[in-house]
């Protein structure tokens, strides 16, 4: 019923493949700004979420070419939120990344059904489980960012700019 | 940039504007099915069985929330550390048009008490999340868009709370 549904759902399917495509592409590049802060225990999980980040990216390559689209590729490099300069810093970063993708996965689930929808929902599910082991507490909703109202995102509204 | 406040949809925007658009426009899926060919007939019918999805979705929370419920009545002990998680149980129930307790018009069959060990009351709770979730991650294949994002962030959330209890219980005193 939902999935491929003409045209319209094909193109919806794609545009929100690519937005993953291009949030794993800034997740890799922020692991590895981030890695070089962590240490020991930490610094093997970023390790292990940079290279489950790396398959997924991979995997969303072939999906946009399957939809008939031409993958995004990856920026030379991108703006952090933050200066990571500790282990804090680069552990909050590493939320972030996660809580980013979480995003664009949650849309993908909307835009997408069988198989891709199915490997939508795992990725976020991935997302979710390591912003809580960075942060070390959870949200309510991983990835609906309209429902995500925590008093220090009050400044939100900035979001919809690109900044560069 | 701009700003140097963390604002998490900002992190990377280079990307973020993408997917802020996704959000913002959404897919309309929706309402548009209601315009579909296939008679009233299909229609009821379509209907019913997305009603029946997010009925059965809202029980499970219904359901988890009076077992988050039981175990802090009976481990005070853990409560201040589940307290967060049986919040977020509370607003996916709400999400799902669930009633505000857990008591609905066909109340979910009393769970087992919880087990006199705080630390083994936590770990059946981390497995009850991950179950629920598992449920969660098939149903969602069959729900309309907007229901399957919602189904896909909330079960998240519950493998989130799996990982979470299980920590707390790695900390909690037998």
């Amino acid at each position: 019923m939902t999935q491929l549904a003409g045209k319209d759902g094909t193109d919806s399917t794609l545009r929100a493949a690519q937005a993953a495509l291009a949030a794993e592409h800034a997740s890799v590049y922020g692991y590895g700004a981030l890695g070089g802060r962590l240490e020991d225990g930490r610094l093997r999980d970023a390790t292990a979420a940079s290279d489950a980040h790396r398959a997924r990216r991979d995997a969303l390559v072939r999906t946009v070419r399957d939809l008939g689209g031409t993958p995004v590729v990856a920026q030379a490099a991108y703006a952090l939120p933050f200066a990571v300069r500790d282990p804090a810093s680069a552990m909050r970063l590493a939320a972030v990344l996660e809580e980013r993708v979480a995003g664009v996965y949650s849309d993908l689930v909307r835009a997408a059904g069988g198989p891709l929808r199915q490997d939508a929902a795992g990725a976020l599910r991935e997302a979710a489980v390591r912003a809580a082991r960075w942060r070390g507490t959870g949200v309510a909703f991983p990835g609906l960012t309209e429902k995500a109202a925590p008093p220090e995102d009050t400044a939100e509204a900035g979001a919809t700019g690109v900044t560069h | 940039m701009r700003r140097t406040g963390t604002t998490r949809r900002s992190a990377l925007t280079a990307t973020g504007a993408v997917a802020l658009g996704a959000v913002l426009t959404g897919c309309g899926d929706g309402p548009r099915n209601r315009d579909l060919p296939g008679g009233a007939d299909a229609r009821t019918a379509a209907l019913r069985e997305r009603t029946a999805l997010r009925a059965a979705a809202a029980r499970d929370s219904a359901s988890l929330l009076s077992r988050y419920e039981q175990v802090a009545a009976a481990h005070p002990l853990t409560e201040a550390g589940i307290a967060p998680m049986g919040a977020a149980v509370r607003a996916h129930l709400a999400a799902l048009g669930g009633p505000a307790k857990a008591a609905g018009t066909s109340p979910p069959p009393s769970p087992p008490t919880a087990p006199a060990d705080a630390r083994a009351a936590l770990r059946e709770l981390a497995a009850e999340e991950g179950r629920v979730a598992d449920g969660r991650a098939t149903a969602l294949l069959n729900a309309e868009p907007e229901l399957a994002r919602l189904l896909a962030s909330i079960a998240a959330a519950g493998a989130a709370h799996a990982y979470l209890l299980t920590e707390l219980a790695k900390e909690t005193p037998a």
